[in-house]
C-alpha cells in the first residue's frame, strides 16, 4: 500500500472532516471519563487510608 | 425469599468486592472490541449509495443514542427496586448511571448534529426525535442536580428514584417519536419484527459496534458505581480493609 492510497484510506472521502470531528471527539469524552473516574477512585481510597 | 437474596448477594460490599476486581478489565476488553469494530465500520465497508462516507458516523452515533436510552432503563429498574426492596446498591448503581448517561445522551446528540450538516443541510432541527432526545440529556443533568442538592442522602435517593420512574415515560415517546409524527430524522433501520432496510456489509459492522459500546458503556458504569461506593460507603468498617 502506497502512501496516497494510505491518505485516501483515511481521509474517508468528501465529507470525512465530519467523521474524523466526531471519531475525535468520541475518544476525547471517553478518555477523559475513563481518566476522571480512575483518578476519583484512587483519591476515594487513599483518603480511606489515611483516615484509617 | 427475593429480599433475602438480593440483601446477602447485592451487598455493596460484595459487589465492590467483583466489580473492584473485574471491573477495569471488563472496559479495557470492550473498549478494545469497540475500536475494533470502529476500524471494522470506518475503513472495511463501502461508502453509501447516497450518503457517501458521511454515513460511517452511523457506527457512533447509532450506539450512543440506543445506550442513551437503554441507560435510562437501566436507572429505571434499579431505581424501582431500590423504592420496593430498599437495596441500597440499586440506590448507588441508579445514581452512577446518571452522570455516564449524560455524556452518552450528549455524544448521541453532537453526532447526530454533525451528521445533519451533510446529509440535511442543518445541524439542529426542533423534530420529535431530536428534541425528545434533548429533554432526556436536560432529564439526565436534572437528576445530578437534584441527587447533589440534598444534604441528606438517602432522601436524595427516594427523589432521585421516583423522578426516574416518571422520567422513564420519555422512552417510549423517543422510540416511537418517528412513527408518530413526521420527523426529519429518519425512522429505524433496524427492528426486531421487520428485515433490516441497511445492508449486510454494514449492518454487520454496526450490530458489533452496538454490542461492543454497550461493554463498553457498562465498565464506566462498574467505574462511575465504584466511585460512588466509596464516596457513601466510607464511614463503614469493611471499607477500611479495601
Amino acid at each position: 500500500m502506497n502512501q496516497d492510497s494510505l491518505i485516501n484510506i483515511l481521509s474517508l472521502g468528501d465529507h470525512g472532516v465530519y467523521v474524523w470531528i466526531v471519531i475525535v471527539i468520541l475518544f476525547v469524552i471517553l478518555g477523559f471519563t475513563i481518566i476522571f473516574l480512575n483518578r476519583k477512585i484512587r483519591q476515594a481510597k487513599r483518603e480511606i487510608n489515611e483516615e484509617a | 425469599m427475593i429480599k433475602k437474596f438480593f440483601h446477602q448477594f447485592a451487598s455493596p460490599k460484595s459487589y465492590f468486592a467483583i466489580a473492584n476486581k473485574f471491573g477495569k478489565p471488563f472496559l479495557t476488553f470492550f473498549f478494545l472490541l469497540y475500536v475494533g469494530a470502529l476500524v471494522w465500520g470506518l475503513f472495511f465497508t463501502p461508502p453509501d449509495a447516497v450518503q457517501g462516507d458521511s454515513y460511517r458516523i452511523i457506527y457512533m452515533h447509532v450506539p450512543a443514542s440506543f445506550m442513551a436510552q437503554i441507560l435510562f432503563v437501566v436507572m429505571a429498574i434499579t431505581s424501582a427496586v431500590f423504592l420496593i426492596w430498599k437495596l441500597k446498591l440499586a440506590a448507588y448503581i441508579s445514581k452512577s448511571i446518571a452522570p455516564i448517561g449524560a455524556i452518552v445522551t450528549f455524544f448521541a446528540l453532537f453526532s447526530g448534529s454533525i451528521w445533519g450538516i451533510p446529509t440535511w443541510g442543518t445541524w439542529w432541527q426542533w423534530d420529535a426525535r431530536i428534541t425528545s432526545t434533548l429533554i432526556l440529556f436536560i432529564m439526565y443533568l436534572g437528576l445530578i442536580s437534584l441527587h447533589a442538592s440534598f444534604e441528606n442522602k438517602d432522601k436524595a435517593d427516594k427523589f432521585f428514584s421516583v423522578l426516574v420512574l416518571i422520567g422513564v415515560v420519555n422512552i417510549p415517546i423517543i422510540k416511537k417519536s418517528v412513527d408518530w409524527w413526521s420527523t426529519l430524522h429518519q425512522s429505524a433501520s433496524i427492528t426486531l419484527t421487520s428485515k433490516p432496510a441497511i445492508d449486510p456489509v454494514m449492518l454487520y459492522p454496526l450490530m458489533f459496534s452496538i454490542v461492543t459500546f454497550i461493554g463498553l458503556i457498562f465498565g464506566l458504569v462498574i467505574l462511575s458505581s465504584l466511585n460512588e461506593i466509596l464516596k457513601r460507603e466510607k464511614y463503614k468498617s469493611w471499607v477500611k480493609n479495601i
